[in-house]
């Protein structure tokens, strides 16, 4: 079973997302910030991480880089899911190396897809 | 107290003077924005020498309150320090003087003439002045000892030497080149802080604790009719003396070689001048308010034997103890070292630029002087002090100290007329400051030095009695004797009116040089030359090879500086020097004022003569200069003026610009948060939907759990955009306000009840401390409800989980009614209190669950209380959590139309 660790600040979308991904079959990891998202990395390795950018300690961003620079952390898949908009955002996501950036509010569709896509 | 112990006190005083000198230096003081004006003042205090520190209450003791006078007159020069001084500085850094020997000399044509009479007069008034001060060190070190002096340690000339040291380390060190000396000029300073310490404590120890107040001294004075008379003038003769006193000192302040080189040399900023004006009066008032006191107290408490110029240290001695004797010995010592320190300083350079250069150097292409110039230099000085210590122990034991400083006073007033004319008066001649100069000194030599050599040696009482060749009226003290003024006041006034009528005559009926009149304009006019035009007022024909005038320098500075010197020129004006180079007029002004600071004006200019031919340019030429600096002036002023309008113009262009951009900016800041914070509900009613749309066989509870979760969302969606609006309403300014007479309590209670359920399910404890007489004011009732809510709320949110309290107090205080909300949450800081109130701020705190809110409440709020003329702000509460609160003033003076947009 795939491991997927969410990380967002906002209740009633880490609740859809939990439920969306436990039907689907998937192991679910939940950090309602980003404190919480490493502590839980130091302690198990997820093969996804769905990643909020702005939290109010540690944003997106860190953490992405912080994975995506760690040689044991690195093979792990992160899609962004952000409310930030802008290419800009975008980009600075991609360069810190994620797999893919979805703008919120993001079709359930497509964000399954995706997952699938990373994570087989 | 123990003359070791007294003598190595001394030493540590030097010492941490040294130190004090050394750090100033490296962190150049002088230019400090603050303390650079502090220490200009209080060097120019280095008038008051041992002489005031001792003598004034010994003169006080014998004449009375005539000591007053030589304070008064630098009193009555301040006021015009600025005009007098500040042109006086001017004329120094543009000609590169060094010397007051310099000064006179560059003014009347570079003449060395002028230069050699005037520092061998200056030499011979002020070495016993020197003398004085080491006189003073001697006497005071027996007086604290009690004369148990060593045989084999002379401790008056172990101080003269070392004193000399730091003279020779802090002096020389820039003796070519005209670099601030800041260390030497910080110690002065220093020292005078000293002295006047020193004299104040001791005055007040003594005065008013141990003699029981000035009151009681004078009232007791008055008693003995002896004493009586010092505090009256009492005869013609007497106020005669006055005004002498107040003229020569006046002078002196000016032209002292040690007052010179404060106030003109080492001046860095005319600023600095203001400075000075108040406050050296204010410390020579200062250091004076005890001086009769304590002069009287002498009189009545010292045996009769008792030397009054030492009545203060023999006092502090009877009366004091030991530490405060030797706290007044050290006043002393601080005021006489200073002294030494810069009129060494200054003689010893007057003594090699004007005495030996002159003598000794002689133009050569190949004979490298720059080394023989410092050690000539270091010898000078040196030599000063073995003059002055020569003069102390030969002839100054038994001579009061007053009479000695009265003497250098009145000496060197005599260069005062030649000084000041050549200041104001463009008539004025080389021949008459020489011939007024030399009548003036020779009659003070005459009546003034010869008496008291004379009865110093024990000879020539005949003589004085009798006159010359027995004629009466050529004694020396004929004169005085004849008016009825007192010796020295009438040979000092004969001296000086002698020496102006002398100048004032020969110079109008001499003709000047060219050179003389080219000086005299640019001294007289010196503040309508600009700097540029300054170096085409040179003398010198242009197209010398380059080479010459480089040998020159290196003859004079040494290597390393002439480069220096050179690669600044060449810099400034751009010019690439090779050997093919011909030097032009500009250039060789330049040299010759680098000569200047090195080897005095006179020298300076023969060095130049021998390379380069002289160019006689005639006197309207010299106009022709100075109109042309006028008319530049003139137009700098007028591109002055048109430039200031277009920076105005510019920069307030610039501001505009500025302020659109940021509103713009601040435009686009608020609506990408304002998409945001609509994005992240949307995002979850989306994917709920989804969810919802794609499971048919969802369990009921999951399908109510979602359900409920959309709706809550569409509420914070809906709740978001009022938010939006209403700020928007506010910040455009189309919000209006629908002011009635309302009672705050009543608006406080409604705004309770809204959100009483909140209150019960949380179990807080709500705490009102409402005046019920609180009085009505203008409000708009909704708004302040809205206000009350959101604070309330807030408070409720965020006020401890487990025993939650709330407090509101609302009084009156200056006219307003003030409310606090507190809660006994986790406070905040003083960073977050500050951005609170900004849109979309949210408390950061990752221990909470993060608040549900639009992030708009607080920006409202404060658009709120401000559009009722109120504040509102939030501080951390002792004790408690946090603790926001807002006026609303009762009487509405002004309805802000405008609202701030931060």
């Amino acid at each position: 079973m795939k491991k997927i660790l969410i990380v967002d600040d906002e209740p009633s979308i880490v609740m859809s997302l939990e439920y969306l991904l436990r039907r689907k079959k998937f192991d679910v990891l939940i950090a309602r910030n980003g404190t919480e998202a490493l502590n839980i990395l130091g302690k198990s390795t997820p093969d996804l991480i769905l990643l909020d950018i702005m939290m109010p300690d540690v944003d997106g961003y860190e953490i992405c880089e912080f994975v995506k620079t760690s040689p044991e952390l690195k093979h792990i898949k992160i899609i962004f899911l952000s409310a930030k908009s802008k290419k800009s955002d975008i980009e600075k996501g991609m360069q810190l190396g994620a797999d893919a950036y979805m703008v919120k509010p993001f079709s359930t569709k497509d964000l399954l897809a995706k997952v699938n896509e990373l994570v087989n | 107290m123990n003359g070791l112990l007294l003598i190595a006190l001394s030493a540590a005083y030097l010492l941490v003077l040294f130190f004090i000198a050394q750090w100033a230096e490296k962190r150049n003081v002088l230019s400090w924005k603050k303390t650079g004006p502090f220490i200009y003042a209080l060097s120019i205090a280095v008038y008051c020498s041992a002489w005031t520190f001792y003598g004034s209450i010994g003169r006080a003791a014998t004449s009375g309150i005539d000591f007053i006078a030589i304070y008064l007159g630098p009193v009555l020069v301040f006021p015009l320090w600025w005009i007098v001084v500040r042109k006086i500085t001017r004329i120094v850094r543009v000609q590169h003087i060094t010397s007051i020997a310099d000064f006179l000399a560059a003014r009347y044509g570079k003449n060395q003439q002028i230069g050699t009479l005037v520092a061998l007069l200056t030499l011979v008034a002020v070495t016993p002045y020197i003398a004085l001060q080491i006189k003073a060190i001697g006497d005071s070190f027996i007086v604290v000892t009690g004369g148990s002096a060593y045989s084999w340690l002379d401790p008056v000339l172990v101080t003269t030497i070392a004193i000399c040291a730091f003279t020779l380390i802090y002096g020389t060190r820039f003796l070519t080149g005209n670099k601030p000396k800041n260390g030497m000029v910080t110690a002065v300073a220093l020292e005078s802080l000293v002295k006047l310490g020193a004299f104040l404590i001791g005055g007040i120890v003594l005065i008013s604790y141990v003699f029981g107040g000035s009151k009681k001294v004078f009232a007791e004075a008055m008693q003995r009719p002896e004493l009586q008379e010092l505090f009256t003038l009492n005869s013609v003769s007497e106020s005669q003396d006055w005004l002498w006193l107040i003229v020569i000192s006046g002078f002196a302040i000016v032209l002292l070689p040690r007052q010179f080189q404060v106030s003109a040399i080492e001046n860095q900023d005319e600023r600095h001048l203001k400075k000075a004006m108040w406050m050296v009066p204010l410390y020579l008032l200062l250091i004076n308010i005890f001086v009769l006191p304590i002069a009287l107290a002498g009189r009545m408490y010292l045996p009769e034997s008792s030397p009054s110029d030492y009545y203060f240290l023999n006092l502090a001695n009877a009366y004091g103890g030991n530490w405060l004797t030797a706290l007044i010995y050290f006043g002393g010592f601080s005021a006489a070292t200073s002294m030494m320190v810069v009129s060494s300083l200054s003689l010893g350079n007057m003594l090699s630029t004007n005495v030996v250069f002159p003598t000794f150097l002689r133009p050569s292409k190949t004979k490298d002087y720059s080394t023989k110039i410092i050690l000539t230099k270091r010898l000078s000085l040196i030599s000063i002090f073995i003059l002055g210590y020569a003069y102390y122990h030969y002839l100054a034991i038994n001579t009061p100290l007053v009479s000695i400083g009265l003497t250098s006073f009145a000496g060197v007033a005599q260069l005062a007329p030649a000084f000041f004319g050549g200041l104001y008066w463009r008539g004025a001649a080389r021949k008459g400051a020489l011939a007024g100069i030399l009548v003036g000194f020779g009659i003070w030599l005459y009546a003034l030095i010869l008496p008291t050599l004379l009865s110093n040696l024990g000879l020539g009482a005949d003589f004085l009695a009798n006159g010359l060749w027995g004629i009466k009226s050529l004694s020396p003290i004929y004169f005085g004797a004849a008016t009825g003024m007192s010796a020295f006041t009438a040979a000092a006034a004969i001296s000086l009116l002698a020496n102006l009528f002398v100048f004032v005559l020969v110079s109008i009926f001499t003709e000047q040089t060219k050179l003389e009149s080219n000086q005299a304009e640019l001294f007289v006019n010196i503040f309508r030359i600009s700097r540029r035009n300054y170096d085409k007022a040179g003398i010198w024909q242009a197209d010398v090879p380059y080479l010459d005038i480089k040998s020159l320098l290196i003859n004079f500075l040494g290597d390393k500086r002439t480069e220096e010197v050179l690669d600044r020129y060449a810099r400034i004006n751009g010019i690439n020097f090779n050997e093919t180079v011909q030097a032009d007029s500009r250039m060789i002004s330049y040299a010759e004022r680098l000569l200047t600071e090195a080897i005095g004006p006179a020298s300076a200019r023969i060095m130049i003569a021998s390379v380069a031919q002289g160019d006689e340019i005639s006197i309207y030429e010299v106009m022709d200069i100075l109109r042309e600096s006028k008319e530049v002036l003139q137009l700098n002023k007028d591109l002055r003026q048109k430039h200031d309008q277009l920076a105005r113009a510019t920069d307030e262009l610039q501001q505009a610009n500025t302020r659109l951009l940021e509103y713009s900016d601040i435009k686009d800041e608020f609506l990408y948060t304002v998409t945001h914070e609509l994005r992240t509900p949307l995002t979850a009613i989306r994917a709920q939907a989804e969810i919802l749309e794609d499971d048919d066989e969802m369990p009921e509870a999951d399908r109510k759990m979602f359900l409920s979760s959309i709706v809550r969302e569409c509420e914070r969606l809906t709740k978001l955009i009022t938010n939006v609006l209403d700020l928007e309403k506010f910040e455009s300014g189309s919000q209006k306000l629908d002011l009635k007479k309302e009672s705050l309590k009543e608006l406080i209670i409604e705004a309770k009840d809204t959100l009483r359920q909140l209150i019960v399910q949380k179990e807080i404890e709500l705490d009102c401390q409402i005046n019920s007489s609180l009085p009505e004011a203008l409000m708009d009732r909704d708004r302040i409800i809205q206000v009350m809510v959101n604070l309330l709320s807030n408070a409720i949110k965020f006020c401890n989980s487990e025993n939650g309290k709330v407090i509101i107090t609302a009084y009156v205080l200056h006219d307003n009614l003030k409310v606090n909300v507190i809660d006994n949450g986790s406070g905040i800081s003083k960073e977050e209190a500050k951005l609170v109130f900004d849109k979309f701020y949210q408390v950061k705190d990752q221990t909470r669950k993060k608040p549900t809110g639009s992030g708009l409440g607080l920006a409202i709020c404060k658009n709120i209380i401000q559009m009722h003329g109120g504040e509102i702000w939030v501080q951390p509460e002792p004790r408690m959590g946090t603790r926001f609160s807002f006026t609303i003033p009762l009487v509405l003076q002004q309805m802000p139309t405008e609202k701030e947009t931060t």
